[in-house]
C-alpha cells in the first residue's frame, strides 16, 4: 500500500504531568509535540510551595532548623548547616574546631547519599533496573550512620546554632571507617555497570548540551554547572566550615564520551564527587579533633541588627539563606536560594526539536529535587 | 589575586563617584561586603558595567518589605574572578504597585528570579517577557510576603478554620 506523503499532523499539547514516575517529584512540564518531536517544553512549578519564608518569620532562630530540612529533603544535614552558618555570623560567634569537623564529615556523607539517589533513579527513568538497587544498598549504610547519630533516617534536625546536638562516639568512628571502602569497592562496579555501558552511553551522549556560557548566564550551580567545565565550587572559591584543612580536587566535565556540557558528562562528575568526598572523609576522620561539639549559648538569641549571606555547596548546587535580622528574637526576612529552582529554569532553553525519551534523560541529569524549587 | 582586588576596588570607586552613590548607611549594619544602594533609574546602565567588568552570574534576587519602603537585592558573582557584589534598589511606597526595569536582557537567570518576586511581593518588572505567578496559584489574590498581608477567608470554597469553633459550640449547649 502506498505511503500516503501528503499526511499534516498538528502539533499536540501534552500534559507531563505532575503525577508522573519520571518527574523526580511534583512537576508539570506542558510540551508542544509533533509526533515524536518535542518543539517546545515548559515546566510548571509551586506544587510543593509550603510557604517557608513567611512561616520563619513567625519563629524563633533556633526553631526554624528543622523547616529548612525540608526543604532538599535528600540533602537536610547540608542545608541545616547553611542555615546554621549563617547565624552563627549574624551572632558573631566561632564554633568549636571538633563540631567544625563533625560538621564536614555528615555534610559529605550527605552529599554521597544525595548523589547515590541520583545515580539510581537516573539510571531507573532510562529503563535499567538494577543499579538502583545496588544504589541503596550502599546508602542504607549512611542511613544506618545516621540514624545512631540523630536518631532519624532522613530528616535529621542535627545541627543546631553553635555545632551540633550529639557527639561521634566510638562505634558511629568504626562504623565510617568501614564504610569507606565498601564505598570505593562499589564505585568500581557502578563504571562497570552503568558508565560503561552502551546503551547508556547513546542514550546519554550528546543530549542536552548546556554550553559554559549558558550555564552561567542561567545561574546554575553545582555538578550542572561543573558538568560544563566551569571549575567553581564554593568549597575552594569561597570556603566555610574547614574545608581549608582537606586536600581534594574538583572534577568538571570534559566531554567524557561526548561533547562537554552533555547529560554523560554531568552524571559522571556526580559519581567523581562521590569519590572526592571519600578522600575528605577519610582525611577527616582520621584527624578528628577533640574538644566541645556545641558553644552554649542563651536560650533566647538575639543576634545583631544586620544582615548575612553565606552560599555552601549542597549536592544539587548552591544554597544559601539570606538572612535579615532586626535585633529581636525572630528574624526579620530569611530568603532562601534554591539550587534547582535556577537549574530548573534553563530547561524551556535546552528542550528544543528533541525526541519525547530524551525530555527524560535532560531532566534526569539536572537531578533537581520539587522540595528545592518550590520551597 | 592581589591583582584582581585592586582592579575591583578600583571599579567600584569608580562606580561610586560616577553615580554618585554611598555604601548603604541605614540602620542595617553592612555586614555583607562591596554593597551599594543605588538610585532606580539608573539600574540598566550600572548593570551594563557591572556586566561588562566581569561579573556574569546573577545568583539571587531578594526582596524586603520595610515599613514605608521596599528594597530589592541583587546578588552578582564572577566565576572567573571569584568576587561577590551586592546592588540595592529601594522603592517607595506609593498608592500604584511598585514597579522597577527588569534585567532578563542581561542575565537569564533573571527571568524566574523576577517572577518569584513578583509573585510573593508584588513587584512589577517593566520589560520582562513572561511576569506571571510561578509558585502560587495562578488565580491567588494577594502578595503573601508583605508584612501587611491577610490569608484570604476563602478559597475556591475552601474555608479557613475557625479557631473559636469549640468554644462557640460549647456556649450554644449551655
Amino acid at each position: 500500500m502506498p505511503m500516503n506523503n501528503n499526511l499534516e499532523t498538528n502539533e499536540l499539547l501534552v500534559n507531563f504531568g505532575p503525577q508522573h514516575p519520571s518527574t523526580h517529584g511534583v512537576l508539570r512540564v506542558v510540551v508542544k509535540s509533533q509526533g515524536e518531536i518535542i518543539k517546545e517544553a515548559y515546566p510548571k512549578i509551586g506544587f510543593l510551595h509550603r510557604c517557608f519564608e513567611k512561616i520563619a518569620e513567625n519563629l524563633k532562630y533556633n526553631q526554624v532548623t528543622p523547616y529548612t530540612d525540608r526543604l532538599d529533603y535528600l540533602s537536610s544535614m547540608n542545608n541545616e548547616i547553611a542555615y546554621c552558618l549563617g547565624v552563627e555570623k549574624l551572632l558573631d560567634i566561632q564554633i568549636p574546631k571538633r563540631a567544625s569537623y563533625i560538621r564536614v564529615i555528615v555534610a559529605e556523607l550527605n552529599r554521597i547519599a544525595s548523589h547515590l539517589i541520583s545515580f539510581g533513579s537516573y539510571a531507573l527513568d532510562l529503563g535499567a533496573y538494577t543499579p538502583f538497587l545496588y544504589a541503596f544498598r550502599e546508602r542504607e549504610y549512611i542511613i544506618t550512620i545516621f540514624e545512631k547519630l540523630a536518631g532519624n533516617r532522613l530528616l535529621y534536625n542535627y545541627n543546631k546554632i553553635g555545632g551540633v546536638s550529639r557527639d561521634f562516639d566510638d562505634d558511629i568512628i568504626k562504623l565510617i571507617k568501614e564504610f569507606i571502602p565498601i564505598m570505593e569497592k562499589a564505585l568500581k562496579e557502578y563504571h562497570t555497570l552503568v558508565s560503561e555501558n552502551l546503551i547508556f552511553i547513546n542514550r546519554t551522549k550528546n543530549i542536552g548540551i548546556i554550553t559554559k556560557n549558558d550555564a552561567i548566564n542561567f545561574a546554575l550551580t553545582g555538578p550542572c554547572l561543573r558538568g560544563s567545565g566551569v571549575k567553581f565550587d564554593l568549597r575552594k572559591n569561597a570556603p566555610y566550615l574547614s574545608y581549608n584543612d582537606f586536600d581534594f580536587d574538583i572534577p568538571t566535565g570534559t566531554g567524557f564520551k561526548g561533547t562537554v556540557g552533555d547529560s554523560f558528562d554531568r552524571y559522571y562528575v556526580r559519581l567523581l564527587e562521590i569519590e572526592e568526598s571519600l578522600k575528605i572523609i577519610k582525611q577527616a576522620i582520621n584527624n578528628l579533633p577533640s574538644g566541645d561539639y556545641i558553644l552554649k549559648l542563651p536560650k533566647i538569641l538575639k543576634p545583631n541588627q544586620g544582615e548575612c549571606y553565606i552560599p555552601c555547596e549542597n549536592p544539587k548546587g548552591e544554597l544559601g539563606f539570606y538572612i535579615i535580622s532586626d535585633g529581636s528574637d525572630k528574624p526579620y526576612r530569611i530568603k532562601a536560594r534554591g539550587a534547582s529552582f535556577s537549574n530548573l529554569s534553563i530547561l524551556s532553553h535546552i528542550c528544543k526539536n528533541i525526541f519525547v525519551a530524551d525530555l527524560i534523560t535532560i531532566i534526569g541529569s539536572l537531578d533537581i529535587v520539587l522540595g528545592d524549587v518550590d520551597r | 589575586m592581589q591583582e584582581t582586588i585592586n582592579s575591583f576596588n578600583d571599579f567600584f570607586n569608580e562606580l561610586k563617584n560616577n553615580f554618585n552613590i554611598n555604601q548603604n548607611s541605614e540602620s542595617l549594619e553592612a555586614t555583607l561586603e562591596n554593597k551599594i544602594l543605588i538610585p532606580k533609574n539608573d539600574l540598566q546602565r550600572i548593570v551594563t558595567k557591572i556586566k561588562n567588568f566581569g561579573f556574569d552570574m546573577l545568583r539571587l534576587i531578594s526582596s524586603v518589605d520595610y515599613k514605608d519602603h521596599f528594597l530589592i537585592i541583587y546578588h552578582f558573582l564572577s566565576t572567573t574572578k571569584n568576587i561577590s557584589m551586592v546592588v540595592e534598589v529601594k522603592l517607595e511606597k506609593n498608592d500604584d504597585n511598585p514597579s522597577l526595569d527588569s534585567l532578563t536582557p542581561f542575565y537569564n537567570s533573571a527571568n524566574w528570579l523576577e517572577r518569584e518576586v513578583y509573585d510573593l511581593m508584588g513587584i512589577i518588572f517593566k520589560g520582562h517577557p513572561n511576569l506571571r505567578r510561578i509558585l502560587l496559584a495562578l488565580d491567588w489574590e494577594g502578595y503573601p510576603l508583605r508584612k501587611d498581608y491577610v490569608m484570604p477567608n476563602n478559597y475556591h470554597g475552601i474555608t479557613k478554620h475557625d479557631n473559636n469553633e469549640q468554644e462557640n459550640l460549647k456556649n450554644l449547649n449551655n
